[in-house]
């Protein structure tokens, strides 16, 4: 510690000779100023003296007539002048330091991880609507805010968290994983209405089960969309056989219905395929935020190519993004060729349409019977019929359209 | 003779009110001297010390002083013998 202190205040190596430097070291002392590592050299004496302390010595020098030589200056006093001649040097240093700290205020890398039916690109659009960007000061990021955007903006998205890692806005989201069809919100029963169930699809009723409510179709029946299925009143007879009032209840039943689904699909006889050459090249690139400077090309261009772009963000330690990249476009040469499909790929194309058909039906609880496939060719077109026939639970739930009946004219009835 | 008798059945610090040096040696190495009045002489064999009742020559090879004030002073070096002069 006294160490550092004697470094902060400067001091000197001293080279004291004369008559008598014991009396000089003596008179020192007593004006109360420190000497340490004192050596004797047979003729001269060297010693250490604060800086502070040399500039009182004059008056003790004259009057012990000793002579004092400066020999080395220790210290910060002493560092600036010899700093001095490393100015530029000195200068750069503290310039980087000051543009370090500088470019550490501002964002210069976004990432969204977790995202798989949003995609990246949508992501980003939405961040740039809302002025997240590259290159935007940290201050102005305000997580909460991005985090409530988020969450309103993308429905699916049902957790976000956004952080900042030294300069890289990382923002990590969850998404619903059931991504199944979202059922309509229940229509609220009020009190004194009834729900009915009606067909969501034209076809013939296979079987139906009532827990609750008047069915209105038995098994065999045809129906059309939106006929009602289940009536959600109960009707309370008079002894004479006529409605008194309707009991309204929220119907509810396990419908089956067999139905008919119907796919199409067209695919031209002509296509035209890319046949790369096999020839490539690679342009190297340096990327200063969105400007991207090309390494100047000398070979002669391609007709026809692709670029695939690949590129590294320049980044201090683990998270101090830079807004620089490097990277090498990779220019591939192709030629078109047109192509008549066989008979036998176009089967391969359909079937594989089919196939990712019936996966979407299937995964909305829809069992397939039965399958009639048409492929023909009209003038240079491939065209495909698909007749499914299917089974499906059916039944959307709609207010009732039954009227109460009015009590006044009951009891008429009852007078005569 | 009668103040040192009172400092020494009051038992009161003997170097302060008699004015004795305080000579501690660590081995033969350091010699730390308290209460002193100034430096005599001084060369790589001898260093001779003014007390205040009397002078203290410490004699060795290349005896160095470490650090010198008005309190206290350290000398390093191989101590050969300390010797007491009226």
């Amino acid at each position: 510690m006294i160490q550092v202190i004697r470094f902060m205040k400067g001091y000197l190596l001293i080279k004291v000779s004369g008559f008598s430097p014991e009396r000089f070291m003596n008179l020192c002392s007593n004006h109360n100023i420190f000497l340490w590592d004192i050596e004797n050299y047979g003729e001269y004496y060297m010693m250490k003296i604060s800086l502070k302390g040399f500039y009182q010595i004059k008056g003790i020098t004259r009057k012990t007539g000793t002579r004092v030589v400066i020999t080395k200056r220790y210290g910060l006093p002493f560092l600036s002048p010899r700093m001095w001649r490393r100015r530029i040097f000195l200068a750069g240093l503290l310039g980087s330091l000051f543009f370090w700290m500088w470019m550490s205020r501002y964002i210069w890398a976004i990432e969204v991880e977790g995202n798989y039916y949003v995609t990246t690109d949508i992501f980003q659009d939405f961040l740039y609507e809302n002025g997240f960007q590259v290159g935007m000061k940290k201050d102005d990021v305000v997580i909460e805010q991005l985090e409530k955007n988020i969450r309103s903006e993308f429905d699916i998205v049902t957790w976000t968290s956004a952080r900042i890692d030294g300069t890289r806005l990382l923002i990590q989201v969850k998404e619903n994983d059931l991504i199944s069809v979202q059922d309509k919100a229940p229509e609220k029963a009020q009190e004194g209405e009834g729900i009915d169930l009606v067909a969501g699809k034209e076809g013939e009723v296979v079987s139906i089960v009532t827990r609750s409510g008047t069915p209105k179709v038995s098994a065999g029946d045809m129906v059309k969309e939106g006929d009602v299925l289940v009536e959600g009143g109960i009707p309370i007879m008079n002894e004479d056989g006529t409605v008194r009032k309707y009991e309204y209840c929220r119907a509810d039943a396990d419908i089956l219905l067999r139905c008919v689904y119907r796919l199409t699909e067209d695919i031209d006889e002509k296509y035209e395929q890319k046949q790369y050459t096999g020839k490539e090249k690679k342009r190297p690139f340096v990327m200063v935020g969105t400007k991207k400077v090309n390494i100047p090309d000398f070979g002669g261009e391609y007709e026809e190519f692709d670029v695939v772009e690949e590129k590294d963000q320049l980044k201090l330690f683990e998270n101090y993004y830079l807004p620089l990249y490097f990277g090498c476009d990779h220019i591939r040469e192709y030629v078109t060729e047109e192509k008549i499909y066989k008979k036998e790929e176009v089967k391969g194309l359909f079937e594989e349409k089919i196939k990712k058909f019936i996966e979407s039906l299937q995964e909305k609880g829809v069992q397939i019977i039965e399958k009639n496939v048409t492929i023909n060719k009209v003038s240079g077109v491939w065209k495909m019929k698909v007749d499914f026939l299917a089974v499906e639970k059916t039944g959307t739930e709609k207010k009732t359209g039954l009227m109460q009946i009015e009590e006044g004219t009951v009891p008429e009835e009852n007078q005569e | 003779m009668g103040k040192e008798l009172v400092v020494e059945s009051l038992r009161l610090p003997k170097d302060s009110l008699l004015g004795a040096s305080i000579v501690t040696i660590t081995g033969n190495m350091d010699v730390f001297v308290e209460n002193y009045k100034g430096i005599i002489e001084y060369t790589s064999q001898v260093i001779l010390l003014q007390g205040k009742t009397c002078k203290i020559e410490i004699c060795g090879k290349r005896l160095n002083i470490v650090y010198y004030t008005n309190e206290d002073m350290k000398i390093s070096g191989c101590i050969e013998a300390v010797r007491y002069m009226a």
